[in-house]
């Protein structure tokens, strides 16, 4: 195998990360919803933490965004 | 007509371009954006002379609400009285000059358009990995100061490497030493751990100011009228994001790092 095309194969693997990211933000912004839903009060409190939450989720993601640019 | 509305770039590469050199030292794009932040800087701590209690003014007020907002949501986080007094004026430092670092080549105005022998001329601060990983690596190595001075350096050795517990708990019985050999292990983790952090909370930040900057670019060459507007808004909020995401995980790390 020519080293070119071993790039390209080990840059689509990475992108596999994502493939987790999204179910995990998922599942998180769900549970944050549901908790609001049952305790309205809580929202203004409850939504800046849901965003903080997502963003570190996210951070995977973003580890693979920088690794499929460094290959 | 429709390559009109194209601005087709080069694609925006990981590390930083070189601008010219000065004797053997590079001059990148980003240190032109670091002067920048330091007249922002320099220009707050000139205005702050100029504060005061009574008919406070516009600017005033608003820069009291931001550091407000920062240190409230610190001293959550430390929770402790005793350890924020010693954790608030370095993360809200640290909060507050990322926050402008991210933001300035978004903020002002007509600044990324300026080029120098067709390289841009400014770069956001934080698009650099160096700056990065060299903000990670000072706080980290801050908690770890904090950590011996607070339980003294052979106390700090030992949460790593755990002879002594070792040796305690075989006093006492077989099991609860073979238990805290366990524990010695997890302690030999710890000092993996302490990389990891820097590496992960480094590429964190970077990562996400540079998949902006990259998303905007890649939106610029579809088309260049209104459709980068939402990418630039999502952009600005991420910078918004990250930069209070790295002040807390770094106040949530010191404050473990202190002992009670």
């Amino acid at each position: 195998m020519d080293p070119e095309s071993a790039r390209y194969i080990a840059k689509s693997i990475i992108v596999l990360a994502m493939l987790a990211t999204a179910p995990a933000e998922a599942s998180l912004v769900r549970a944050a919803f549901e908790a609001i839903g049952r305790n309205p009060k809580l929202e203004n409190t409850l939504f800046s933490k849901a965003i903080i939450a997502v963003a570190l989720v996210e951070s995977t993601a973003i580890y693979a965004l920088v690794a499929f640019f460094t290959i | 007509m429709i390559d009109l509305l194209r601005v087709p770039g080069n694609p925006l590469t990981i590390q930083s371009e070189i601008l010219g050199t000065i004797g053997q030292f590079p001059i990148r794009n980003t240190e032109t954006t670091a002067v920048l932040d330091w007249i922002f800087f320099i220009f707050l701590m000139l205005s702050a002379r100029n504060f005061r209690m009574q008919n406070p003014g516009r600017f005033q007020i608003a820069v009291e609400m931001i550091l407000t907002i920062i240190t409230g949501l610190i001293n959550q986080i430390v929770g402790d009285e005793k350890k924020s007094k010693k954790i608030v004026p370095v993360v809200t430092t640290l909060t507050l000059f990322l926050l402008v670092s991210n933001l300035i080549t978004m903020l002002v105005p007509f600044i990324s358009g300026f080029t120098y022998n067709s390289v841009p001329l400014f770069r956001t601060h934080t698009n650099d990995f160096n700056t990065t990983v060299a903000l990670s690596f000072s706080m980290i190595f801050l908690g770890q100061v904090y950590s011996v001075q607070s339980e003294g350096v052979l106390d700090h050795i030992f949460k790593y490497f755990q002879i002594k517990q070792v040796i305690l708990a075989f006093r006492k019985s077989v099991k609860q030493g073979l238990l805290a050999i366990i524990n010695a292990f997890v302690g030999l983790l710890d000092i993996v751990s302490e990389f990891a952090k820097v590496i992960s909370l480094s590429l964190r930040l970077f990562g996400n100011i540079f998949a902006g900057e990259l998303l905007i670019g890649v939106f610029m060459s579809m088309l260049a009228v209104g459709l980068p507007i939402p990418i630039m808004i999502l952009s600005l909020l991420s910078g918004v994001i990250q930069s209070i995401v790295f002040g807390s995980i770094v106040a949530s790390n010191l404050s473990v790092s202190i002992s009670d």
